[in-house]
C-alpha cells in the first residue's frame, strides 16, 4: 500500500478500534493509541526517503470516489505537505504520551484517543490532500473530531458552549470555503492542487467574492479576529487536546491554506490587503486581550492567536523572505506553544486551578516544570541560543527587505518589533504571575512537580527548541527550505543558512530594542494594565465579537418561535388561508405578466340556452346558501340542492346515466348526514369581525372568479380530439356496453374504480379501529 | 416484466385485504405482512435490475390501446422509488412489531400499512394523470387512517388539519386535470407529453403547470404548502411519522420531477425563478422552524422541510446534473430521515419521551442509540463521509456549475442553520447531565434503526455506486421521447 494511504487513513483504522482496547486495557489504553503516530511518522519517513529519491518532486497519488461528480481522494506529497505531516505525526506521539499521565484511568479514555487519533488522520489528510474537495473532507473533519475533543467533559456546561461556538464558527467558514472551492474549480477548470499551482493566471480570473469565500474558510480556522472568539472557549477541552489542536496543528490549518493557495491567489489583487488585515488585526487584538486575561490557559490562547496573526501578516505581505520567516515561525510556535501549554496542564494538573491569581511562587514549588516553561517562553519571545531567536531574527530582517509590493514598506518593521515586543510581554507575564510572583489567593492544591513521564513530552518539545536554535543545520534545508519553496511555487528554490549569530546588524538592533522595551513594559505592567482597563471600559458594550455571537444565538433560540408562529401557529383556517391565498397570488401575477393575445374566452358564452342559466343560478344560489346557513341541516339541504343542479346540468348536456349517479349519491349522502347530525349537537358558530368577513368572503369569491375564468381560458383550445371519441366509438362494439359511462367506470377505466373501491375499503377499516379503539366508546353488545 | 409489474399494486391490496380478514389471529397476521413486504422488496429489486438497461416496461390495464388504456410504466426512476418504499415500509414494519404494545391496535396497523403501501406504489408505476389522482386518494384516506393512530386528542385534530389540508391538493389537482383535458383531451403522461409539446407553452399551459406544482408542493411539503407536515410528522405514531418522511413526501417530489421532466418541460422553464424562489424559501423555513423546538421528532420534521428545499431546488435547476443530484438526495434523504425518525422513537422507548428538556447524557447511557443518532445528525448536517455531504455537494455543484451563483449560495449559506440546529440537538441529548434512568428496547428496534442507519454510510462510502445510478435515471428522465416511445410501441 501507498505510505501517503498508510499515513492518513491508518489512524482512521486505528481510531475505529482503539475505544475497544481503551475499555480493556483502562490504563495502558495510551500505548495502544500511539502505535498510530508511530506508524504514521515511520511512513512519513519513508515518503520522505521517496520524495528526496525522486529529486524532491512532487508526486501524487489519486483514489478515485465518485468520479462523475469529480470527488475523489487524491494526496500530493511536496515540502509543505511533508513538514506539516511531520509537525502533526511528531506532535501526535508526544501529545499520546503526555495524555497517558494527564487523564485519569476512569476517565472515557475510548473516545478520547479514537477522536484523538481520527483528529490526527483527519489533520494529516488536510496537509497531504490534493483534490479541493478532499481538502474540504478532511478539513470538515478536523472541525467535527475537534467538537468532540472541546466537548470531551460533556458534562459541562461550559464545554458544550466551547464546542457548539468551535464548530459553528470553523463549521461555517468550511461552509464558505467549500462555496470558494466549488466556484474556483469551475472558474479554473482545475480541481487539483498540484495543477492548480502550475496553471498561471487563475488570480486574475477568480473574482473577489470566491476569494473572500476562501480566505474565510482560513480565517475561522486559524482565529483571525474577529472569528478567533471560539479559541478561548475551546480551551474547555483537556489540555493535551488544546496544545495539540488549538494551538500546534489544527489552527494552523487555516495557515496551511494560505501557504497552499499563496502560489495560487498569492498575486490577487485583494490578498495583500485582506490576509495582512486580518493578520495584523488580530495580532494586535490577540496581544490586548493576552494581557487582560487571568486563566492561564487564556493567557496561551490569546498568545495563540496573536502569533497566528503574524504568521499571516507575513504571508499577506508574501514574498520570498516572509514565506520563509512564516514557514519558520509556524514551526518554532508549534513546539514552544505545545510544551507551554503542556506545562499549564501540569499546572492546573497538580495545583487544580489555573488561575493566574491563586497561584504564586511556583518556581520554588514544581522546579522543573518551571524550567521547561521558561526555555519555551524564551524561545517565543527569542531568546538566544532558543530556536525563536533565529525565527525571530528572520523576521526583522524580511521586514526590513520585505519582498512584496514596496508601498508599506516603512510600515514593515515598525510593526514586527511592536508585534515581539507584545509577544515578550505576556509571555513575561505568564512567567511572573504564577512562577515568581507571590499568590494572591490560594490554590485548591498543593501543587509540586508531576512524575517524570508527565514532562517527557514537553522536555523533549522544549530539546527541539533547543536544538533548532543550536544546531538549525539538521533541518533548515531538509524540512523547512522545501516547504518555504513549495508555498513560493513556480519552482522556486530556497536555500537556508541559518546561524544564531550574524554580527551586529540592524535585526539584533531591534532585537536589543524589542528586549528593552518588553522589559520596560514589564516592570511597568500596572500601568499598561491600567491603560488597557481604560481601553476596555472605552469600548464598553460597543459589539464586540463575542457580543454578536451570544446575541446572535440568544436571537436565535428565543426570537425564532415568535416568527414561526407568524407563519405555522397551528390554526387550520390560517393554513387553508395560505394554501389558497398564495398559490393563486402566484397564478395571477404569472397570468399578469404573460401575453395571452386575443380570444381568450369562447365567445359562444351567448349561445347557453335559458335553462342552463337557470341551473348554473341555482347551483351558485345553493353554493352562497350553504356558506350562509348557520345551522347544520339547512346547510346541508343547499348543498344537496347543489349538486341536484349538477344533476341537472348533466341532463341537459344529455348524460342521463350520469344525472341519474349524481342523484344518487347527492341524496345518500344528505340523508347520510341527516341521520349523522342528530347525533351531533347544535353548532356554535363564533363570530367574527367584520374585516374578517370581509376578508374571507374576498377569498372565496376571488378564488371562485379565477377558478371560473381560466376553465373558460381553457374551454378556448380546440386543437386536439379528446380521447372520448374513442370510447363513445368502441363502447358498443368492444366494450360491449350499451352506456358508455358504465364502460369507462368498469372497464376503460376499471382500475380508477378499483382504487376508489380501495378507498372506501380503507376508510372502513380506520371507521372500525377507531370504534374498536377508543376509549370510552363501547358498545354494550 | 410487462405483466408482472402491476402486482406493485394488486400484491399490497391482496394482502391488506387478507390482513384485515384474520386481524384476530396475531401470529398469521404478522408473519404474512412480514412476509409479503419481503416480497414486495424482492420484487421491487429485481425490476430495478431489470430497468438497468434502460428498458421501460409498460402495462395497458384491460389491453385497450395507447392512449385510451391507464397505462402503467416503470423506468429507472419508478423502480429507485420503488425499491425505496418497499424497503422502508419493511424496516418500519418491524420496528412497529416491538414498538406498538397494544395488541389491539395491530389489528389494523398491518392491513392499513399495506394499503398504504398501495398507494404509494400505485403512483410510482402509474403514467395516467387521473389515475395518480385515484392514488393520491387512496394514500391520502391510508395515511388519516394511520396518522391517528392512537385516536387520542391531539392526534385526531393533526390528522383533520392534515386531511384538510390536502383535500386542497385533491380539489387543485381535479382543477388542473379538468384544465389539461380542456386543453388537450387527454389524461395519459406520454400523450400529455406529446400534446402539450404541440401546444406549446402557451399562458395557459404556463398557468396550468403551476396549479400542478402547487398540487404536489403539498405532498412534498414545499412552501407555502408545507404547513400541514410538521404536526403531521411529529404527533403521529413514530413507524408510520418514518414513513412519512422517508416516503410519502417523496411521492410529491417523484410528480414533480415527472411534470418537469415530462409533461411541461418547457413551461417549468418559464416557471424556474419562481420555483427557485419557492426552493429557497423552502429551505428557510424548514431551517428556521428547526430552532425553537425541543421535541426532537418535531426538528426532524422541520429539517425535512429544510431538506425537501434542497431537493427541488436540485429539480428546480432543470439540468440533468441537477435531477441526478436529486435523486441522489432523494434515496439518501429517504433513509436517513426515516432511520432518524425511527431512532426518535426508539429513544422514546428508552427514556419515555422525546423532548430533550428531559434528556441528556444519552451518550453515557445509551451508547449504540447514541452512536445511531450521531451518524444521523452528522449526515443530516452535510459532514462528509456521509450520504447527506455528498447530497449536498452534488446539488451545489450542479446549481454553481450552472452559473445560478446566487441562488445556489444562499441555499449553501443556509447550511450554517443546519450546522446550528444538528449539533445543538445532538449536544442535548447525548452531551450534559439531564435526563432520567434509561430502559431497555428490543432487537427488532435497535434492528430497524441500524439497518436504515447503515445507508447513511453505505451510500456515503458508496456515493459512487449512488450518484452514478442517479445519473443513470436522470439520463433517462430528461429524455422524455424515451417515456413517450415505450408508451407508444411497446405496449
Amino acid at each position: 500500500m501507498d505510505n501517503t494511504f498508510i499515513i492518513v487513513f491508518f489512524p482512521f483504522a486505528a481510531a475505529l478500534i482503539i475505544p475497544w482496547f481503551a475499555e480493556r486495557f483502562r490504563k495502558n489504553a495510551a500505548w495502544f493509541a500511539m502505535v498510530a503516530p508511530l506508524v504514521s511518522t515511520w511512513a512519513l519517513i519513508d515518503l520522505y526517503g521517496e520524495w528526496a529519491a525522486g529529486g524532491q518532486q512532487t508526486f501524487t497519488r489519486t483514489i478515485a470516489w465518485v468520479p462523475a461528480a469529480n470527488v475523489e481522494i487524491s494526496f500530493m506529497v511536496d515540502g509543505l505537505s511533508l513538514m506539516w505531516g511531520f509537525l502533526v505525526a511528531g506532535m501526535g506521539a508526544l501529545i499520546v504520551l503526555y495524555s497517558h499521565w494527564y487523564l485519569h484511568a476512569h476517565e472515557a479514555l475510548g473516545r478520547y484517543y479514537g477522536f484523538l487519533i481520527a483528529f490526527m488522520g483527519s489533520m494529516l489528510g488536510v496537509v497531504f490532500a490534493d483534490h479541493l474537495i478532499s481538502l474540504f473532507i478532511f478539513w470538515e473533519l478536523t472541525s467535527i473530531t475537534s467538537f468532540f475533543l472541546i466537548g470531551f467533559w460533556s458534562d459541562r456546561d461550559a464545554s458544550n458552549y466551547g464546542a457548539t461556538k468551535a464548530i459553528l464558527i470553523t463549521g461555517s467558514g468550511g461552509l464558505a470555503m467549500l462555496g470558494g472551492f466549488l466556484l474556483l474549480g469551475d472558474v479554473a477548470g482545475e480541481w487539483r492542487l498540484s495543477q492548480l499551482v502550475l496553471t498561471p493566471g487563475i488570480a486574475s480570473k477568480v473574482s473577489l467574492g470566491v476569494f473572500l469565500l476562501i480566505i474565510l474558510g482560513a480565517a475561522t480556522k486559524s482565529a483571525q479576529w474577529p472569528f478567533h472568539i471560539w479559541l478561548p472557549n475551546a480551551m474547555e477541552a483537556p489540555t493535551p487536546i488544546s496544545a495539540f489542536l488549538h494551538s500546534a496543528t489544527m489552527v494552523k490549518a487555516g495557515i496551511y491554506l494560505l501557504s497552499r493557495f499563496y502560489p495560487i491567489l498569492g498575486a490577487h489583487p485583494a490578498w495583500g490587503y485582506v490576509v495582512t488585515g486580518f493578520g495584523m488585526t488580530t495580532m494586535i487584538a490577540g496581544g490586548m486581550l493576552s494581557l487582560r486575561a487571568y486563566d492561564l490557559k487564556a493567557i496561551l490562547a490569546y498568545g495563540t492567536i496573536s502569533q497566528l496573526g503574524l504568521i499571516v501578516t507575513f504571508l499577506g505581505y508574501g514574498g520570498k523572505g516572509a514565506i520563509i520567516g512564516a514557514t519558520l515561525h509556524l514551526y518554532n510556535h508549534a513546539a514552544a506553544k505545545a510544551a507551554m501549554f503542556m506545562t499549564v496542564g501540569i499546572i492546573d494538573h497538580e495545583a487544580g486551578t489555573r488561575d493566574v491569581r491563586l497561584l504564586g511562587n511556583l518556581k520554588k514549588l514544581m522546579p522543573k516544570t518551571h524550567i521547561l516553561a521558561v526555555v519555551a517562553a524564551l524561545s517565543l519571545i527569542g531568546i538566544p541560543p532558543m530556536g525563536g531567536f533565529i525565527t525571530k531574527e528572520m523576521l526583522y530582517e524580511v521586514s526590513l527587505h520585505p519582498g512584496g509590493p514596496g508601498s508599506w514598506a516603512w510600515f514593515w518593521p515598525y510593526i514586527t518589533v511592536f508585534a515581539g515586543v507584545f509577544t515578550a510581554l505576556y509571555h513575561l507575564r505568564f512567567l511572573s504571575e504564577p512562577y515568581w510572583q507571590a499568590a494572591e489567593g490560594e490554590a485548591p492544591k498543593h501543587p509540586h512537580d508531576p512524575p517524570m513521564g508527565m514532562l517527557a513530552a514537553p522536555a523533549i518539545l522544549v530539546l527541539m527548541a533547543l536544538v533548532f536554535g543550536l544546531a538549525p543545520g539538521l533541518i533548515e534545508n531538509a524540512i523547512v527550505a522545501p516547504a518555504a519553496s513549495a508555498t513560493l511555487g513556480g519552482g522556486a528554490k530556497v536555500e537556508l543558512h541559518l546561524a544564531l549569530w550574524h554580527g551586529v546588524n540592524t535585526p539584533l538592533i531591534m532585537s536589543v530594542i524589542t528586549m528593552a522595551l518588553g522589559l520596560a513594559l514589564y516592570f511597568g505592567f500596572a500601568h499598561v494594565k491600567a491603560a488597557l482597563d481604560a481601553c476596555a471600559r472605552a469600548w464598553g458594550k460597543a459589539p464586540a465579537p463575542n457580543r454578536i455571537y451570544d446575541a446572535s444565538i440568544d436571537w436565535l433560540r428565543n426570537n425564532t418561535w415568535e416568527i414561526l408562529l407568524l407563519i405555522q401557529d397551528g390554526n387550520l383556517r390560517r393554513y387553508m388561508r395560505y394554501m389558497m391565498v398564495l398559490p393563486t397570488a402566484a397564478a395571477l401575477y404569472l397570468a399578469w405578466r404573460m401575453d395571452w393575445g386575443a380570444n381568450v374566452f369562447p365567445d359562444n358564452f351567448a349561445g347557453a340556452s335559458f335553462l342552463l342559466v337557470v341551473i348554473a343560478l341555482m347551483i351558485m344560489g345553493a353554493a352562497l346558501a350553504t356558506a350562509l346557513f348557520r345551522r347544520r341541516i339547512p346547510a346541508i339541504l343547499a348543498l344537496g340542492t347543489m349538486g341536484y343542479g349538477i344533476a341537472g346540468l348533466y341532463l341537459l348536456l344529455k348524460a342521463p346515466d350520469l344525472a341519474l349517479t349524481q342523484i344518487m349519491v347527492e341524496s345518500a349522502s344528505v340523508v347520510l348526514f341527516l341521520l349523522v347530525f342528530y347525533y351531533l349537537p347544535e353548532l356554535k358558530p363564533v363570530p367574527s369581525p367584520v374585516a374578517k368577513k370581509v376578508r374571507d368572503w374576498g377569498i372565496a369569491i376571488g378564488l371562485g372568479v379565477c377558478t371560473t375564468l381560466v376553465m373558460a381560458a381553457a374551454m378556448n383550445t380546440h386543437k386536439f380530439r379528446t380521447i372520448a371519441d374513442y370510447f363513445m366509438r368502441t363502447s358498443k362494439p368492444v366494450a360491449g356496453f350499451k352506456n358508455v359511462v358504465n364502460a369507462i367506470i368498469v372497464d376503460y377505466r376499471g382500475y380508477d374504480t378499483l382504487g376508489e373501491i380501495t378507498v372506501l375499503v380503507i376508510a372502513g377499516i380506520a371507521v372500525y379501529a377507531m370504534l374498536r379503539l377508543v376509549e370510552g366508546f363501547k358498545c354494550d353488545h | 416484466m410487462n405483466a408482472i409489474f402491476p402486482l406493485f399494486v394488486v400484491l399490497p391490496l391482496a394482502v391488506g385485504t387478507f390482513l384485515f380478514l384474520v386481524r384476530k389471529n396475531r401470529a398469521i397476521q404478522e408473519s404474512v405482512s412480514m412476509l409479503a413486504l419481503l416480497v414486495n422488496l424482492i420484487l421491487a429489486g429485481i425490476l430495478l435490475n431489470a430497468t438497468a438497461d434502460g428498458t421501460i416496461f409498460v402495462h395497458r390495464m384491460g389491453l385497450w390501446p395507447f392512449p385510451y388504456a391507464i397505462v402503467l410504466a416503470a423506468d429507472r426512476l419508478a423502480a429507485t422509488l420503488l425499491c425505496l418504499s418497499s424497503s422502508i415500509v419493511g424496516a418500519c414494519a418491524v420496528f412497529a412489531r416491538s414498538y406498538l404494545t397494544d395488541a389491539q391496535r395491530k389489528e389494523a396497523f398491518h392491513p392499513l400499512l399495506h394499503f398504504l403501501l398501495m398507494g404509494m406504489q400505485g403512483c410510482f408505476i402509474t403514467g395516467d394523470l387521473f389515475n395518480l389522482f385515484v392514488f393520491f386518494e387512496v394514500m391520502l384516506m391510508a395515511t388519516y387512517a394511520l396518522l391517528g393512530f392512537y385516536y387520542n386528542l391531539d392526534q385526531l385534530e393533526m390528522a383533520f388539519k392534515y386531511t384538510c389540508m390536502n383535500l386542497i391538493a385533491s380539489a387543485l389537482f381535479l382543477l388542473g386535470v379538468a384544465l389539461l383535458y380542456a386543453q388537450v383531451g387527454t389524461v395519459n403522461m406520454a400523450d400529455l407529453a406529446v400534446k402539450i409539446k404541440l401546444l406549446g407553452p402557451t399562458p395557459l399551459m404556463v398557468v396550468t403547470a403551476l396549479v400542478f406544482v402547487f398540487v404536489f408542493s403539498v405532498k412534498a411539503a414545499i412552501f407555502p404548502m408545507h404547513l400541514w407536515l410538521p404536526s403531521a410528522h411529529s404527533i403521529s405514531p413514530t413507524p408510520i411519522s418514518a414513513i412519512l418522511a422517508g416516503v410519502l413526501v417523496k411521492v410529491g417530489i417523484y410528480s414533480i420531477i415527472r411534470c418537469a421532466t415530462l409533461i411541461f418541460p418547457a413551461a417549468f422553464l418559464i416557471l424556474q425563478p419562481g420555483l427557485i424562489a419557492l426552493c429557497l424559501l423552502t429551505i428557510a423555513m424548514g431551517a428556521l422552524g428547526t430552532l425553537p423546538q425541543t421535541s426532537i421528532k418535531r426538528i426532524l420534521a422541520y429539517s425535512t422541510i429544510n431538506q425537501l428545499g434542497y431537493i427541488a431546488f436540485g429539480i428546480a435547476l432543470l439540468s440533468q446534473a441537477g435531477l441526478a443530484a436529486a435523486v441522489f438526495y432523494i434515496v439518501g434523504h429517504a433513509y436517513l430521515k426515516s432511520a432518524m425518525l425511527l431512532g426518535a422513537g426508539l429513544n422514546q422507548k428508552l427514556t419515555g419521551t422525546v423532548d430533550l428538556e428531559e434528556m441528556g447524557g444519552m451518550m453515557g447511557k445509551a451508547p449504540f442509540a447514541s452512536l445511531l443518532m450521531l451518524v444521523g445528525f452528522l449526515s443530516l448536517a452535510g459532514f462528509p463521509p456521509f450520504t447527506g455531504f455528498f447530497a449536498k455537494l452534488f446539488v451545489l455543484q450542479a446549481g454553481f456549475s450552472q452559473g445560478a451563483i446566487l441562488a445556489t449560495g444562499i441555499a449553501l449559506g443556509f447550511g450554517v442553520i443546519s450546522l446550528y440546529y444538528n449539533f445543538t440537538t445532538y449536544q442535548r441529548y447525548a452531551w450534559g447531565t439531564g435526563g432520567g434512568e434509561v430502559g431497555a428496547a428490543g432487537a427488532g428496534i435497535y434492528g430497524s434503526v441500524a439497518f436504515l442507519s447503515a445507508f447513511a454510510v453505505i451510500f456515503g462510502f458508496g456515493a459512487y455506486w449512488l450518484f452514478d445510478w442517479a445519473q443513470l435515471v436522470a439520463a433517462q428522465i430528461t429524455n422524455p421521447e424515451l417515456y413517450i416511445a415505450a408508451m407508444r410501441d411497446l405496449g
